[in-house]
């Protein structure tokens, strides 16, 4: 409704509209703009560099860019728009800052740079400058926010590191735990938590977007990192049964991956909980350097075995396969585990089952691998 | 958009057709307020498209709405 409400003052000149998204995936906003033919600037804050703590927000400025209204409702605009012109360059007091930014030339502010201008091979030094001054300032909930962030960029980044992911979502609880009522916080974690806590699926639109941008004719924006699993889950309001499924190799007689031709990588969401509380799995799996996976047969098995008084979303799940014979993507599952009231942390056993072929030589093996999840209750 | 109805608060508010003030109701109190009368703080932002740098003060000289909005 602002979209077009505004468009004529937007083509007259008379008025500039200005987004600002605090979204982790900037591109993920470009699809959604292009898909509602946004066509006013908008500018990524992933790290809330402004301390916005819910959105949406509407917040008019006049020519001097004073604030005229810091919460405007659209019955509003008009009489914001034929406010009398000021001068520019008048006089007046700046707004002062929140504390917490951080000052210029400090770690955090470098920091920050990284993260906004910065290649993805620099994110490592983000990292450590922001561990760094966490260090210094333990119960800063936005460096621990913004550490997150950083951790999920490079995980998301061909300089990935072994639990980028799963130290991320321990930076957000942290920002969280903090700072309880900062809503952007809590949304960044619910993208990849429990359906239990879903406001909504965050991401179904894109399939939509999609559809109607190529029946316009147009290419839709190409998404960095493609929305999955919890992105895109409906809520639930309760959880899911159990399904029985037989396990398919219950006595361990597929030859193990040794070599670690796989690598597995397990992240739960929240990274702990308490007991009766809810927990989502994410485990990736990724073809290292040396083989690809053999699309020819059945996709990668994921199986879970059920502690007494647990209970899982699955216990067994398969990979769909991509058309081509062969791929090297890594393979993704999720999965949701509902702790009993009585529990204490401990081991859920699961293993993979996957068909790989080696790169030089051309042999095609089929492996297991163990994959322990360890689930942390306060 | 920051809240359960936020998706299509999205949606409506930028495009559609209402519920603003359902979703204002459930701003937090302690939130994001720039001071009416002052200056907006200043501050640079990559362009979503271009990544160029952004600065507010480049808007000086025309009424500005700023919108904080998600697309989820």
């Amino acid at each position: 409704m602002w979209h077009e409400k505004t468009q004529q003052a937007r083509e007259s000149g008379q008025l500039t509209v200005l987004g600002v998204i605090q979204e982790q995936h900037s591109e993920r906003c470009r699809l959604f703009s292009q898909w509602q033919q946004f066509d006013w600037p908008i500018l990524h804050d992933p790290i809330n560099v402004l301390p916005v703590r819910a959105v949406p927000i509407f917040i008019a400025l006049d020519e001097a860019g004073v604030v005229v209204d810091a919460d405007l409702h659209l019955e509003e605009l008009d009489s914001f728009l034929s406010r009398e012109p000021v001068d520019a360059a008048v006089k007046t007091d700046n707004a002062v800052s929140k504390s917490g930014v951080p000052k210029t030339g400090s770690p955090a502010a470098r920091a920050e740079d990284i993260i906004l201008w910065g290649q993805p091979e620099s994110l490592s030094e983000a990292i450590e400058l922001l561990t760094a001054a966490i260090k210094t300032d333990l119960e800063s909930a936005s460096l621990q926010f913004q550490l997150g962030v950083a951790l999920r960029l490079r995980y998301d980044s061909s300089f990935r590191q072994a639990d980028d992911f799963q130290r991320a979502i321990s930076a957000w609880d942290r920002a969280l735990e903090l700072d309880p009522n900062h809503y952007i916080y809590r949304r960044r974690i619910q993208q990849y938590g429990p359906r239990l806590s879903k406001p909504y699926p965050f991401y179904d639109w894109v399939a939509q977007a999609r559809h109607e941008v190529t029946e316009r004719g147009e290419t839709p924006v190409h998404l960095h990192v493609e929305p999955q699993g919890a992105e895109i889950a409906e809520p639930l309001k309760q959880f899911l049964s159990e399904q029985q499924e037989v396990e398919p190799d219950p006595d361990n007689k597929i030859a193990m991956d040794t070599r670690k031709l796989i690598t597995a990588e397990v992240v739960t969401v929240p990274s702990r909980a308490a007991p009766g509380e809810p927990r989502r799995v994410h485990i990736d799996l990724r073809p290292s350097h040396q083989v690809h996976w053999n699309n020819e047969t059945e996709g990668v098995q994921l199986v879970l075995r059920t502690p007494d008084g647990w209970q899982l979303s699955q216990t067994k799940m398969v990979s769909p396969q991509p058309k081509s014979t062969e791929s090297s993507e890594p393979r993704h599952f999720e999965l949701e585990i509902q702790i009993p009231q009585d529990a204490d942390s401990r081991q859920i056993e699961a293993y993979a089952l996957y068909y790989v072929c080696e790169d030089r030589g051309g042999q095609c093996l089929y492996l297991r691998q163990d994959i322990p999840i360890d689930i942390v209750v306060d | 958009m920051c809240f359960p109805a936020f998706r299509v608060v999205m949606l409506c508010c930028l495009v559609g057709n209402g519920l603003i003030a359902a979703v204002r109701a459930q701003e937090p109190d302690d939130g994001y307020r720039p001071l009416v009368g002052q200056r907006h703080q200043e501050f640079k932002l990559p362009n979503i498209v271009t990544r160029e740098k952004v600065h507010l003060s480049d808007f000086r000289g025309r009424k500005v709405l700023l919108i904080h909005f998600a697309s989820w």
